[in-house]
């Protein structure tokens, strides 16, 4: 595990200091209020920030030499800027640029992420030092858009929508759902629903819907706390060699346990379909599999695909 | 010592250095920058040596903030007394390109802030957009989504980043077409994202050519020194990959051609292009991230969908499928 990076206040304190100055440089004057709602923080913060920028300044410290405001605008709340001294904005460090570009490159994945998504992230490539790109994706960003937008449509006018969907087990149904919340996961989009169908709350992904037909049907479901893990039906453990590990590690609640050479993955089996499709694509790196009712599906599974693969 | 006058110290400091016309040494920091405690002639000299340690502890530990900030600081020796050090921040190459957010980016760049569970990553992402934030317009930065990172790549995406910035080659273990895991030597070029999928790209020393590394097979066990600094910074210049096709085409989409049964494959034929009915199936042709992601894909349709090509994937397939039989027979025995 990383250990945890250290949040010095003074360095905390820092970042807002050095914000203040390049917002007032970039936007002219702003009152204690519209400054302590931007920095999140409260007016007597923002007095105490200003007050100690206006000790600041180059070594000398004589009263050219300092960070200034005008005094008569500060008397009226005002913070204004008159001298920055050459003080700035610092650029993003290498792990603040690829924190912010591979979050943003997830969001703007399946092009259904708000339009702002693929603007920051533009905007964020440009002010970092060439550390990281992101290839553009190469999906249908059109047909996802469609869904997207009808979903957020229907979620801010509070109404339901049917939708064609693509289970897991690749059957297609025709189902109404109530949509509350979209989610990302990963790079997978998600919305947060009631579903008739299932007459129960279901969490469903966005590139298996292929059609969404807004209603006049207003919700009839509350919005409940958002859960992404469906109730398991049985616990596995499937031990596999190291270079298998990828494949498990995004499923919700799994368990990574080194293990006498190898991994052990625990993890709650809510679709054994979903499950036998990872331990088949590292099949090689598979050693063991439990419960048998697991065991039992890969396995026919395996027989299938190769049935299909001969050569 | 006080939050309050580290913060003010520390801002002297940066304000000092990047006003500065030449280089400053430790000494000229100390007896003009406010906050260091000045060396008094007047002190006896054990208390003085006693003044000067502690200023050398409280420099280092500024040194090490400043860096942390994100401040390219440099150090620069005389070319006359090698032994005498300076230091110099240079503002155009410290400085946040003057990008403003609108507040429906800003909004983005909050998500996007959010979308760590690893501690290391989550606090980068936080001062990083917090950084971006401060020149963003004022206004609302509400967002009607959430977002969650299904995985997290602290060990290996903030050392990579960090090498990659210093020029400095790295070494990780990563599998062999074997199998088993490989010491890797490679200068890190570029961390190139598809989705949620990072990769990798570089100079393999070892097989003397650009190479892709998919981030999540990395060897993590080891967790922070999962990837580690090899030779000193510096060391090698990166090639403008951008022009340089050849190295990156390697994460570029790996289009598959597959036959799907009727009645299946819903999504496939949604995101495919028809290319013709073969034996009463339909044959389509689909991108994919890479290679790992086409044939995770395939599993999936537990034989609804049959790969044709590209062959070597097909073997793949195969491999796998035949490896999980053995394991459940051996399991039945």
């Amino acid at each position: 595990m990383p250990a945890n990076p250290k949040k010095k206040p003074s360095l905390t304190q820092i970042g807002r200091l050095l914000g203040i100055v390049a917002h007032l440089d970039h936007h002219g004057q702003a009152t204690f209020e519209e400054l302590a709602d931007h920095f999140g923080v409260s007016s007597e913060r923002i007095k105490r920030d200003v007050e100690m920028l206006w000790c600041t300044g180059v070594p000398g410290y004589h009263t050219n030499d300092l960070l200034d405001f005008d005094p008569f605008a500060y008397d009226e709340g005002i913070v204004k800027l008159t001298n920055a001294q050459g003080l700035y904005q610092l650029r993003l460090s290498p792990a603040e640029a690829v924190s912010l570009v591979a979050a943003l490159a997830a969001l703007c994945e399946s092009e259904a992420a708000p339009a702002a998504a693929s603007s920051a992230l533009a905007a964020v490539q440009k002010s970092l030092a060439h550390v990281a790109t992101v290839a553009s994706a190469n999906a249908t960003g059109e047909h996802a858009r469609g869904v997207h937008d009808a979903l957020a449509q229907a979620i801010e006018a509070a109404q339901a929508v049917d939708v064609t969907y693509v289970d897991s087990r690749d059957r297609r149904t025709q189902r109404r759902i109530e949509p509350h919340r979209i989610v990302v996961m990963g790079a997978a989009w998600y919305v947060e629903c009631f579903c008739h169908k299932a007459d129960d709350y279901r969490t469903l992904r966005l590139d298996r819907m292929l059609d969404v037909v807004p209603s006049d049907a207003p919700q009839s479901h509350p919005a409940r706390p958002g859960d992404l893990s469906p109730v398991p039906m049985y616990d596995a453990a499937i031990a596999v060699r190291a270079p298998g590990r990828f494949a498990f590690e995004d499923l919700p609640g799994v368990t990574v346990t080194p293990q006498e050479g190898h991994y052990v993955v625990n993890v709650g089996v809510a679709s054994p379909e979903k499950i036998a499709a990872r331990i088949l694509s590292v099949g090689q790196h598979v050693h063991s599999i439990e419960p048998r009712e697991l065991r039992e599906i890969v396995a026919a599974h395996a027989k299938s695909i190769r049935s299909v693969h001969e050569r | 010592m006080s939050t309050s006058a580290a913060a003010e110290r520390l801002l002297n400091l940066l304000i000092a250095l990047s006003n500065a016309s030449h280089r400053m040494t430790r000494e000229e920091i100390r007896s003009t920058v406010a906050g260091y405690q000045k060396h008094d002639p007047a002190d006896p000299p054990q208390e003085a040596a006693k003044k000067t340690q502690a200023f050398e502890r409280m420099f280092e530990r500024d040194k090490d903030d400043l860096r942390q900030l994100g401040v390219p600081l440099r150090t620069v020796t005389d070319a006359v007394h090698g032994d005498d050090i300076g230091y110099t921040i240079d503002p155009s190459e410290a400085a946040l390109a003057p990008v403003t957010l609108t507040s429906h980016e800003r909004a983005v760049i909050s998500i996007a802030a959010r979308y760590w569970n690893d501690a290391e990553l989550s606090h980068a992402a936080h001062t990083g957009g917090d950084k971006l934030g401060s020149i963003a317009e004022r206004g609302s930065t509400e967002a009607p989504i959430a977002a969650r990172a299904s995985l997290d790549m602290g060990g290996t995406l903030i050392p990579l980043a960090q090498a990659i910035s210093r020029r400095q080659a790295v070494t990780f273990r990563y599998p062999s077409s074997a199998g088993s895991y490989v010491e890797r030597v490679v200068e890190p070029w570029r961390i190139v994202f598809r989705g949620a999928v990072a990769y990798l790209v570089g100079h393999d020393r070892e097989r003397a050519e650009a190479r892709t590394f998919r981030l999540s097979r990395i060897d993590a066990t080891a967790g922070q020194s999962a990837v580690s600094a090899h030779g000193e910074p510096g060391s090698y210049s990166i090639p403008d990959v951008t022009t340089d096709i050849s190295a990156v085409e390697k994460v570029f989409p790996v289009t598959a051609r597959m036959a799907l049964r009727p009645e299946s494959g819903h999504t496939l034929r949604r995101r495919g292009r028809f290319v013709e009915h073969l034996d009463g199936a339909d044959v389509f042709e689909i991108a994919f991230p890479d290679a790992d992601t086409a044939v995770a894909e395939v599993m999936g349709y537990a034989g609804a969908a049959t790969l044709l090509s590209p062959p070597s994937l097909v073997d793949v397939v195969r491999a796998h499928a035949d490896a999980v039989l053995e394991v459940c027979r051996a399991s039945e025995s």
